[in-house]
């Protein structure tokens, strides 16, 4: 069910410019939330239904439904935010705006397969560590967001290509459809710029009023949270405020607030969870920022000879090229043998321009050309980096991480599986992920790929998966929280994000961010 | 209240001229002139719409790119630098071509041009 900001609810939602300061520092909040993605939101709607009164922090704008189209120029770059890995290695996308990530997200709703559980269990030592623990709030959120399970009705030519790989791999079965955040899509499959019919699941047309309808929930935008500031107490550190500054987009000055708090609750994301533990100097008492994952993402895609997207339709005057989402197919039958998955990404052209700017001028030119022949299927690896730590740079956050030699050669087997699947359903030429890619029109030229450098450094991969920085852990040998979400060390001071993961969920985690946020806050609140 | 200023940036006349060129190599002359994008107006309602961090990263790309550009043949910079040795330098041309193809293709304009694709050729 889609839900909106009513006018009286802005009553509670403040900007940098519209801020009460005097109010808002003389005030002592139950919570104060950071952060207002799937984490943050939930997190903060469940401590309102429950009568606490809290403050919830973002730095992004709000922008209303009536501010959203289908305008790449409008919406590109405004919704999200692009950071690059120490080096350049890979590219991580996140939200910045009200309703964090769920605004650029695709939807997608899954739970991570039972075996990615029982090695949280393991190497979290936290006993009870399970689907089933989470598996209310599962449900709970999934009601409010109209979670429905796509029927093959609903499939797209895309997808019906990557069924067709599955059967060229003998594979067929371990093919699953997604369920969706969607009531009522109409298959732009332009999600990720906010969906312009507000028809997608996001946070804003969900939690966040249902969080604001009790009064209890006040939220304001364009705030930068700094750090914590705390004080020593008999059972560990104390935090006793938050430092934020207030700036709008347009604003030439910003205001700095201390802002007080029985509890703080950051959901901001792995890096900017990290960096606000790590700026308010929690160490030695926890160490965040380490085992991150990005659980990266690279788009293969092939041209065909016969057409593989939609024509667009008009809509309002606007030209929309409605390719459709609806039937994405969760490849669980390789996530659980070789840690990855697949799924048929329908692309506007400017994604599929964007995507593959690294082919060589005259390639790129052939595949905008043969744009409603183009399928993109998107190979996400559930990754064990080498090395992966979250660094401050002038004290913004920066993911210092290196691939491991096992998630190279899963990538070359991932590349060469689905090069050598578009090949066998009649693919004409397939283009990887790579900076100088291989050319590949037959079998033969899958060789070239077996041989090439494998590498982040030499691949166009990105990541908007990222998790990890704040791990479980049953004391703080094992991990930086604990399963209340509470930093080991520290009395009031909790996450709920997907730093909390500790190791990559192999799925699209937003749905296992929400019931984590939802069993904390209500664990807080005591109602668990 | 503590405050700080900040001020926001724009391409220049010399950005703009090169993003024009650069894009008109990416795309085919015939596209360009037949779907008669101004790609560095797109280039600044992007920018202008974008938040602070991203604009920042925009400007400063273009920056660096107008920089390397002479050893690359000015605009021809995303082809020759793609087949460069020095892998910054190849993600760097990389990242420049998205942009314009974003700002190109992102244009309502260019949805004619796929609807008709012999148009193009």
């Amino acid at each position: 069910m889609i839900r909106q900001i009513t006018p009286s609810m802005r009553r509670h939602l403040y900007s940098a410019s519209s801020a009460p300061w005097r109010e808002l520092e003389w005030s002592c909040w139950d919570a104060c939330v950071i952060g207002s993605g799937p984490g943050g939101s939930v997190a903060a709607a469940s401590l309102a239904q429950a009568g606490k009164r809290v403050l919830l922090v973002e730095r992004g704008a709000f922008r209303p439904v009536d501010d959203l189209n289908f305008s790449v120029l409008d919406m590109a770059m405004r919704l999200g935010q692009v950071d690059l890995t120490a080096g350049g290695r890979t590219t991580l996308h996140s939200g910045r705006v009200l309703g964090g990530g769920s605004m650029i997200f695709g939807a997608v709703a899954m739970q991570p397969p039972s075996h990615v559980f029982d090695e949280w269990a393991e190497s979290s030592a936290i006993t009870g560590l399970s689907g089933d623990l989470l598996s209310p709030h599962y449900k709970y959120v999934g009601d409010v967001l109209s979670v429905t399970r796509q029927t093959a009705r609903q499939e797209n030519r895309a997808n019906a290509i990557v069924r067709l790989m599955a059967a060229a791999m003998g594979q067929e079965d371990g093919l699953e459809l997604a369920e969706r955040y969607t009531a009522g899509c109409r298959g732009t499959g332009l999600c990720t710029l906010g969906c312009g019919f507000d028809l997608k699941g996001t946070m804003v047309n969900s939690f966040l009023p249902l969080g604001l309808e009790t009064g209890n929930l006040t939220i304001l935008t364009e705030c930068e949270a700094v750090a914590l500031e705390t004080e020593p107490a008999r059972e560990g550190l104390r935090a006793v405020a938050l430092h934020v500054v207030l700036r709008g987009s347009q604003d030439a000055v910003a205001v700095r607030l201390r802002i007080r708090a029985r509890r703080f609750i950051s959901a901001s994301g792995s890096l900017p969870t990290s960096a606000l533990l790590m700026r308010s100097r929690l160490r030695p008492s926890t160490c965040p920022g380490g085992r991150v994952s990005l659980q990266p993402h690279g788009i293969v895609h092939a041209v065909f000879d016969e057409p593989v997207t939609y024509r667009g339709v008009r809509d309002n005057g606007r030209h929309l090229p409605m390719n459709g989402v609806p039937a994405i197919y969760n490849f669980t039958g390789l996530l659980k043998q070789r840690s990855y998955y697949w799924f048929a990404s329908s692309v506007h052209p400017s994604s599929l321009a964007a995507y593959t700017a690294h082919l060589p001028p005259d390639e790129h030119r052939l595949i905008m050309e043969r744009f409603h022949y183009t399928s993109s299927v998107t190979v996400t690896l559930r990754d064990n980096p080498e090395r992966s730590c979250i660094v401050l740079r002038r004290d913004a956050p920066q993911l210092d991480f290196l691939e491991s030699a096992r998630d190279c050669e899963a990538l070359r087997r991932c590349f060469l599986d689905a090069a050598r699947a578009l090949l066998e359903v009649g693919a004409r030429q397939v283009f990887l992920p790579m900076l100088q890619p291989p050319h590949i029109t037959s079998a033969r030229d899958l060789l070239t790929i077996t041989a090439a450098y494998m590498s982040c450094d030499r691949l166009t991969l990105y990541s908007d998966h990222t998790s990890g920085g704040n791990a479980l852990g049953v004391d703080r040998r094992y991990g930086v929280t604990d399963l209340s979400g509470r930093v080991h060390g520290t009395t009031n001071v909790h996450v709920a994000d997907a730093s909390l993961f500790p190791s990559a969920c192999g799925v699209a985690p937003s749905w296992t961010i929400m019931a984590f946020a939802r069993m904390i806050a209500l664990n807080l609140a005591g109602t668990p | 209240m503590p405050r700080t200023t900040s001020s926001t940036p724009r391409l220049s006349e010399a950005d703009g001229r090169f993003l024009r060129a650069v894009t008109r190599v990416l795309v085919t002359p015939a596209s360009y002139d037949a779907a008669r994008i101004d790609v560095v107006a797109n280039l600044e309602r992007l920018i202008e719409r974008a938040n602070d961090a991203n604009r920042a990263n925009v400007l400063r790309l273009v920056r660096w790119c107008r920089r390397i550009a002479c050893v690359y043949g000015g605009p021809l910079l995303p082809a020759r630098a793609a087949r460069s040795k020095i892998i910054a330098v190849q993600k760097l041309a990389r990242a420049l071509s998205s942009l314009c193809l974003l700002a190109f293709w992102g244009d309502e304009a260019a949805l004619s041009l796929i609807d008709a694709p012999d148009r193009t050729s």
